[in-house]
């Protein structure tokens, strides 16, 4: 047998042990499905002779995976019925050799010695008694990649930890570090080594002869109430305002938690082989839904080549960053300082004054102790690491300077100077700009190839991407230490060109663009915010720019009107500069932090659009347009921008567009990104609807030649 | 075959206060029921062998309203065993329904003599007893199901109308119930006894003739926590353009939770010579429809212009409507729809002052309806009620 061993010994105790031939690590697929068909039958064969079945990994330090994603992302999502018949049986077939291996008679004890996620997880649970070594993550992550257990997962934790906290679980996906799972009654001991786990396994087997699960013994009931408690007030809460939670948190675009939610209490009605099948139902037609593909893809597939450094430079020796410049103690640089004392870096927080610097620490204090998982020790040991200077002879030694000042070219190459004349002939110069060209900005430097550009997101401390801009004379070496340092930050970066607002801002600016044409055209906001939340974007456009402030964005595009006009262009205002200039100049709607933007927010209650919008705006009433062109104006806009930087080179990877669209700028999730958006849409039907809008709407929406040369020769953004 | 659907009779118990302290709290369902059957066979020395079924709405068919309760309360009074009995289920429409499934069957000359109408003991089989389809999570996350209270509260906000708009609604609907009762206008109520014959209620309970516009103001909504837990953004999914539900109906403007029951009697010419019956109404169409369900209470307005339609009528041949006070926005909307003026709508109160016997109102209505055209010597009248999923039902009739 390639992937399973069995291993009996004296005391007839059989040890059933994965060990996947050319894998790194085991997972739950056709090989599996054979090899444990096998298993299963063999045991039962013997069942009379043995003691008992001990359940674990060959692999050194890997227990499990979990289904295979690759075979999944294969399946043809338009299956008929006959051969989703097909797939419905070979989940039952998976489930059931679960099922035997817990009701062969004898005591099954599980020892994880690795992350057990997913498949690898539910094996687990179809053991009677589960060790683990300390640390180990175990959980039932399917959730965050559309899909479910289908390996009767929902089946078993509804039994061991009640509805309530199945749901809690399986929809957000958690991954629980062992000694949590301990204390939820998932996992029964914890170990420092596998001697040890296998020895307690073997004790376990021969003290507890009788072992069954919970729901194979008599008057056995679900933990926390069942669905026909009608008595039991909070499980009736739960199933009456649990589905509006869901509607409300998803917006009704994540099948996967609609699934979760409903698999859990339909299977909590029923008896147990009953319930494999409902789950089964539920999985299979996740399997072969468009969002839980979307998802697959970029938080998957996508995603794992992008820690896996694909858009790093090869041949370059991975780098760590042991002293770190920032440059401006504002609210971005104190962030990324935080960020970087916090994973173990030294930082030298450099501002024009010491106060000033002072301050950007105390930021960090601050943060240190809004985070409940952050102690005073690790305070102390994270702050100990921030150097607050107003010098730049402090900045000597750093292997990589970030600058996190004002956008203004003129103040950006003084720090330039400034800096390069005490660092190393090595060290990185990183420029944090959301929109100023790195290459111009590279011109003040004396050594450009170590000229990178490294946009963070605000709040840098919670916001999970950075955006790396090779400038056009940023050599590979710099750009492979840029990507080093910001998964050294625990950062997700993705890698673009040189290019006026790069990726990210350009793609955002054209929503919020978009918010502003429509408020301009008095189009009612309230539907404005609804579309672009019922699309599953975090926040509306409006709402967007009352977070950054009214203010702010104005004088951001006084600075870019500056900033066009030296360099000899001519500005042209939109209806953003437009209706900006009138908020902030003629309202005196400043933003959220200044009393109120395009919201009001009063002391207690919830925020609610300010009420003279109306009068600035529609003064003659509201227009009229259908709801669904203002969902898409709001997300087609951004992703043709998208293809358009991918057509002008800023972009080459479509799984450094999709995953930076989600995490940087609240692309919606369930898409799967900008450019998956479009595969998902039909890129054909997506460049018609594109045409349609661009009638409509304006040159926004005109089909890039990209797009149409893919509609054109039916090919998919990947 | 085909015949006129004549109302031999319209009769009602009392309402009581829905709730242990209520008059009606000690007598089981199947007692208010079989009161009003006793009574029907009373009043009209009634050969019950010639009553060919009687069907009874409830809203909740479960426990001591379980099964088939028409036909247990047949057998279980002095009735002909030969009278059947079926229980039906059409939300707040129940009532109503049986009473035009009533007039079908007679009218298609199927059946000659049909008793209808529903009974509902909320305070002993309170809301939500017998569990509900929509309630599983499943079903309520691809229907956007929200509470029927707030769907009234978005009622209100799409239509205009305020707090206030709503509460002076309210106070006018006890003000004429208070009047009615006081000056004997529900001729066809029927006193619940017990079984020595001993008044157990004889007027409707709940009335608050005296409540002022400043006490209903006082009230908090009761919808808010609806609102407040999901439903509020559920609701966007039908209507992006609310931005935030503002929640206005309260216990007072809305209809109050009570026990009671209703029935009604239907027939052809014939079965009424042959029995001595005289006939007070004719069944002139009936109508049924749906609308959008999330908001729930927009079908009076259709199912009025359905039923109307089908008679060749018009809104001014209406002499006087009855529509059920389900939340006090449902009136103003319909009356703002269809242009009816204050006195010709609920002139003795409704729902809101006297209770929503959820399965029962539908007939109780049809007999107040009728008391009033015939203290009033007026011609036709018009039945509509909203009611769950969207449903709307309307039914008019015509004295002879």
């Amino acid at each position: 047998m390639e992937y399973i061993r069995l291993e009996t010994d004296s005391d007839g105790i059989v040890e059933l042990i994965f060990d996947q031939q050319g894998k790194d690590v085991n997972v739950m697929g056709l090989e599996y499905e054979q090899a444990m068909s096998q298993a299963v039958a063999e045991l039962e064969s013997m069942k009379d002779r043995i003691t008992g079945v001990y359940v674990r990994s060959g692999k050194p330090g890997q227990f499990f995976a979990g289904g295979d994603i690759t075979a999944m992302l294969e399946l043809d999502l338009d299956a008929g019925v006959e051969k989703k018949e097909e797939m419905f049986a070979g989940i039952m077939q998976t489930k059931a050799l679960l099922r035997r291996l817990e009701t062969l008679g004898v005591p099954v004890v599980c020892g994880i010695n690795g992350a057990a996620l997913g498949g690898g997880f539910e094996i687990a649970l179809a053991c009677h008694h589960r060790l683990a070594l300390k640390n180990v993550a175990v959980g039932l992550p399917e959730a965050q990649i559309g899909l479910m257990p289908g390996a009767d997962g929902v089946v078993r934790l509804v039994r061991y930890v009640g509805m309530q906290e199945a749901i809690g679980l399986i929809s957000t996906g958690k991954r629980l570090k062992a000694e949590a799972a301990l204390e939820k009654g998932l996992l029964h001991q914890l170990f420092d080594t596998e001697e040890e786990m296998h020895a307690a396994a073997r004790a376990w087997i021969v003290a507890n002869p009788q072992a069954r699960q919970p729901w194979d013994q008599d008057g056995f009931k679900i933990p926390g109430g069942s669905p026909s408690d009608k008595d039991d007030q909070a499980i009736q809460g739960l199933m009456f305002f649990g589905p509006a939670n869901v509607m409300t948190q998803t917006r009704g675009l994540m099948p996967a938690q609609k699934a979760i939610f409903a698999a859990v209490v339909d299977v909590a009605r029923v008896d147990f082989d009953t319930a494999a099948k409902i789950e089964a139902r539920y999985f299979l037609s996740l399997l072969l839904d468009q969002t839980a593909r979307n998802m697959m893809t970029a938080f998957f597939v996508q995603m794992n080549a992008l820690n896996k450094g694909a858009s790093r430079p090869d041949g370059y020796e991975k780098t760590a960053v042991s002293k770190l410049g920032l440059l401006g103690a504002g609210q971005m640089g104190a962030g990324i300082a935080f960020v970087a004392a916090k994973n173990g870096i030294e930082v030298v927080l450099k501002d024009i004054s010491l106060e000033a610097a002072e301050r950007g620490k105390a930021y960090s204090a601050q943060v240190c102790e809004s985070n409940k998982r952050i102690d005073e020790d690790q305070a102390e040991e994270i702050l100990s690491r921030i150097h607050p200077t107003a010098d730049y002879e402090d900045l000597r030694g750093c292997d990589l300077v970030i600058e996190a000042v004002f956008e203004n070219r003129g103040v950006k190459a003084t720090v330039t100077r400034e800096s390069e004349a005490v660092l190393g002939e090595e060290a990185v110069f990183a420029s944090n700009t959301s929109a100023l060209p790195i290459t111009e900005l590279a011109e003040a430097s004396v050594r450009r190839p170590n000229f990178v550009g490294m946009h963070f997101f605000s709040p840098a401390e919670k916001m999970p991407l950075v955006e790396i801009i090779a400038g056009e004379q940023t050599s590979d070496a710099t750009l492979a230490k840029a990507f080093d340092l910001a998964q050294q930050l625990g950062k997700t970066p993705i890698v673009v060109n040189d290019g006026p607002g790069f990726f990210t801002s350009r793609v955002i600016g054209k929503t919020i663009a978009q918010g502003h044409n429509m408020l301009e055209e008095s189009v009612d906001p309230v539907l404005i915010e609804s579309a672009a939340k019922f699309n599953g974007s975090p926040v509306g456009p409006l709402s967007a720019i009352d977070e950054i402030s009214q203010e702010t964005a104005y004088k951001n595009g006084l600075q870019a009107r500056a900033d066009v006009e030296e360099q000899g262009g001519v500005w042209e205002d939109n209806a953003a500069s437009r209706v900006l200039e009138r908020m902030v100049n003629d309202f005196g709607r400043k933003g959220k932090v200044h009393g109120g933007g395009y919201y009001e927010y009063p002391e207690t209650g919830k925020k609610f659009l300010w009420p003279g919008l109306r009068d600035a705006f529609a003064a003659a009433g509201y227009t009229e347009l259908p709801y669904q062109d203002i969902k898409d104006r709001l997300t087609f806009c951004q992703s043709l921008e998208a293809v358009r930087a991918m057509q002008e080179g800023v972009i080459d990877s479509v799984g450094d567009g999709n995953i930076g669209s989600i995490m940087g700028i609240g692309f919606p999730a369930q898409t799967g990104g900008v450019f998956q958006a479009i595969n998902a849409y039909g890129v054909k039907a997506f460049a018609e609807r594109a045409v349609e809008l661009a009638e409509r709407y304006g040159e926004d929406f005109t089909p890039p030649a990209l797009l149409l040369e893919k509609a054109e020769k039916g090919e998919l953004f990947t | 075959m085909a015949t006129e659907a004549l109302i031999y009779d319209a009769i009602r118990t009392p309402r009581g206060k829905g709730k242990a302290g209520g008059a009606l709290y000690e007598v089981k369902p199947i007692d208010l029921l079989t009161r009003l059957l006793e009574a029907m066979k009373d009043r009209h020395d009634l050969d019950t062998s010639r009553v060919e079924d009687v069907i009874i709405a409830t809203g909740e068919p479960v426990d001591e309203q379980g099964q088939d309760i028409a036909k247990a309360a047949l057998i279980y009074s002095s009735w002909d065993d030969v009278t059947v009995g079926a229980q039906l289920h059409r939300f707040c429409a129940g009532g109503l329904d049986a009473v035009n499934l009533a007039a079908a069957k007679v009218a298609s000359g199927f059946e000659d003599l049909v008793c209808a109408g529903g009974v509902e003991s909320m305070s002993r089989v309170g809301i939500g007893a017998s569990g509900a389809a929509m309630g599983d999570p499943w079903v309520s996350m691809n229907s956007h199901f929200i509470s029927q209270g707030l769907g009234a509260d978005l009622l209100a906000q799409l239509d205009g109308f305020s707090r206030e708009d709503v509460d002076r609604y309210a106070l006018q609907s006890q003000q004429r119930a208070a009047n009615a009762r006081d000056n004997g206008y529900f001729t066809s109520l029927v006193p619940v006894t017990d079984m020595n014959g001993v008044t157990i209620l004889d007027h409707d309970e709940l009335i608050r003739g005296d409540t002022t516009l400043a006490a209903l103001a006082a009230l908090n909504p009761s919808f808010q926590m609806f609102n407040d837990f999901g439903h509020g953004d559920v609701l966007k999914f039908k209507y992006p353009q609310i931005e935030n539900v503002s929640c206005i109906h309260t216990p007072g403007n809305s209809s109050g939770i009570v026990d009671g029951a209703g029935l009604v009697m239907v027939g052809n010419e014939q079965v009424g010579q042959d029995l001595g019956l005289t006939p007070r109404a004719r069944i002139v169409s009936c109508a049924l429809t749906g609308t959008e369900p999330t908001i729930m209470l927009a079908g009076p307005v259709p199912a009025t212009q359905k039923a109307l339609q089908k008679a060749g009528l018009t809104v001014d041949d209406i002499d006087l409507f009855e529509l059920n006070e389900a939340f006090a926005a449902v009136v103003l909307r319909f009356q703002q729809q269809l242009d009816i003026p204050d006195d010709k709508i609920n002139v003795n109160g409704g729902a809101i002052a006297m209770g929503h016997p959820i399965g029962a109102t539908g007939a109780m209505i049809v007999g107040s309806l009728l008391d009033e055209l015939e203290r009033r010597n007026l011609k036709r009248g018009l039945v509509t009620l909203c009611a769950g999923g969207g449903i709307g039902i309307a039914s008019i009739i015509e004295r002879v």
